[in-house]
């Protein structure tokens, strides 16, 4: 993923990390990240939670996208549906079982650009007591400034499509199909948030 | 959740819809989303969530055109994921909702025109913030299912994409550009008689 340096230069920002090719830590900003799982009731309607709350540890090098790392970990807390029944069941025993497993991780084991602002991202899911591997698709969708510090911004997407029984959710299959994608839409910067 | 499943085809037209009039129903609170899209700064796609407060609907699957649509928010139940965010929809510092002037949003329909099997234009007014404005969703019928009771249940996906600062939802519209995209995702359950009357 060069097109980051470019797009740096041009927007003339300084990014010490990128002139010494090596990985500088991100932050996602809280303030403008949604990581959402989406899956479609048998009705064939989309649906979707979010997880609100995350903690993230992001190395990125721009001039090797390779030499990058991803790790995320989800307090199942966070589980958010706007209907409040539901997320009390997805914490139950039934599906996250949050009391025994108050966390969901993923961690990347290797990441290949596949483009210009495209790469897959494979690594370790863990859910309760199941890892396994999923791969996503990453896309850089921006990059910019924060009109604020002046600090630089990147947008990413991350998508991964998975077999929710894998990891034991498997509730309501295939009535309601297994199916769920998980999405992640981040902003990230060089400062941790305030 | 333990309804019987009717799966079928995706077409309009019902064996069960014995009937050639429109029939109520509601969208369930627990199976509906309204989201509100667009693209932040970075080109990050975020969106708020709407809870269903309210609906009213009247459908007949036979005639489409006859069928008509109300559906009301609470802008105060917005949320993102973020409380931040939150706060400034909601908030008192700089809030961009202001729910506690404007308390709901509402949708009506003024005219629905079948487009294909499935799909469909829904045309109506569009009110937030005390404005009021016509748009057009577009409609799609996703499936289709039954309920204990025999009631006909369908799950609709409808988007409008919308010119926010006609809305008085300005902010940041010279840097983040004013479309925001309105998607309602709804499984609409048909109210029998019966459950009528005990509402």
């Amino acid at each position: 993923m060069t097109r980051i340096a470019l797009l740096a230069a041009a927007a003339a920002v300084a990014l010490p990390a990128t002139a010494m090719a090596e990985a500088e830590q991100l932050y996602m900003d809280p303030s403008h990240t949604q990581i959402s799982a989406e899956w479609k009731h048998f009705s064939g309607l989309p649906l979707q939670i979010m997880f609100t709350q995350f903690d993230s540890t992001v190395m990125y090098d721009a001039e090797d996208v390779s030499n990058s790392s991803v790790e995320i970990t989800l307090p199942v807390e966070g589980i958010h549906s706007g209907v409040a029944p539901f997320d009390t069941h997805l914490k139950s025993p039934d599906f996250f079982e949050a009391e025994t497993y108050p966390t969901a991780t993923f961690t990347s084991t290797s990441i290949e650009s596949t483009g210009e602002d495209t790469a897959t991202m494979t690594g370790d899911l863990t859910i309760k007591d199941v890892t396994a591997p999923v791969t996503f698709d990453v896309t850089l969708v921006g990059a910019g400034e924060n009109p604020m510090s002046g600090a630089a911004l990147y947008g990413f997407t991350a998508t991964t499509t998975l077999d929710r029984t894998e990891w034991g959710l498997g509730m309501f299959a295939p009535a309601v199909p297994a199916e769920v994608t998980l999405m992640i839409a981040t902003e990230m910067g060089p400062n941790p948030p305030q | 959740m333990t309804r019987t499943v009717l799966l079928a085809a995706a077409a309009m037209a019902l064996p069960l819809a014995a009937q050639a009039e429109p029939a109520a129903f509601k969208m369930d609170p627990s199976h509906s989303t309204i989201h509100a899209r667009w693209t932040h700064t970075a080109g990050t796609p975020l969106l708020i969530a709407f809870p269903v407060y309210e609906s009213e609907i009247s459908f007949d699957p036979d005639n489409i055109a006859d069928s008509s649509v109300t559906v009301t928010v609470e802008t105060a139940e917005a949320w993102t994921g973020s409380e931040l965010w939150d706060d400034h929809l909601t908030g008192d510092e700089r809030p961009l909702l202001r729910s506690a002037e404007y308390p709901t949003a509402t949708f009506t329909s003024t005219e629905i025109v079948p487009t294909g099997e499935d799909t469909a234009t829904m045309t109506g007014d569009l009110t937030i913030k005390d404005m009021t404005h016509p748009v057009s969703f577009d409609v799609e019928m996703k499936g289709q299912a039954q309920g204990r009771d025999g009631e006909r249940i369908y799950g609709f996906l409808a988007t409008t994409t919308v010119d926010r600062t006609q809305f008085g939802l300005d902010m940041a519209a010279d840097m983040m550009g004013s479309d925001l995209v309105i998607e309602i995702s709804s499984e609409i359950v048909e109210q029998l008689p019966e459950e009528a009357a005990a509402e």
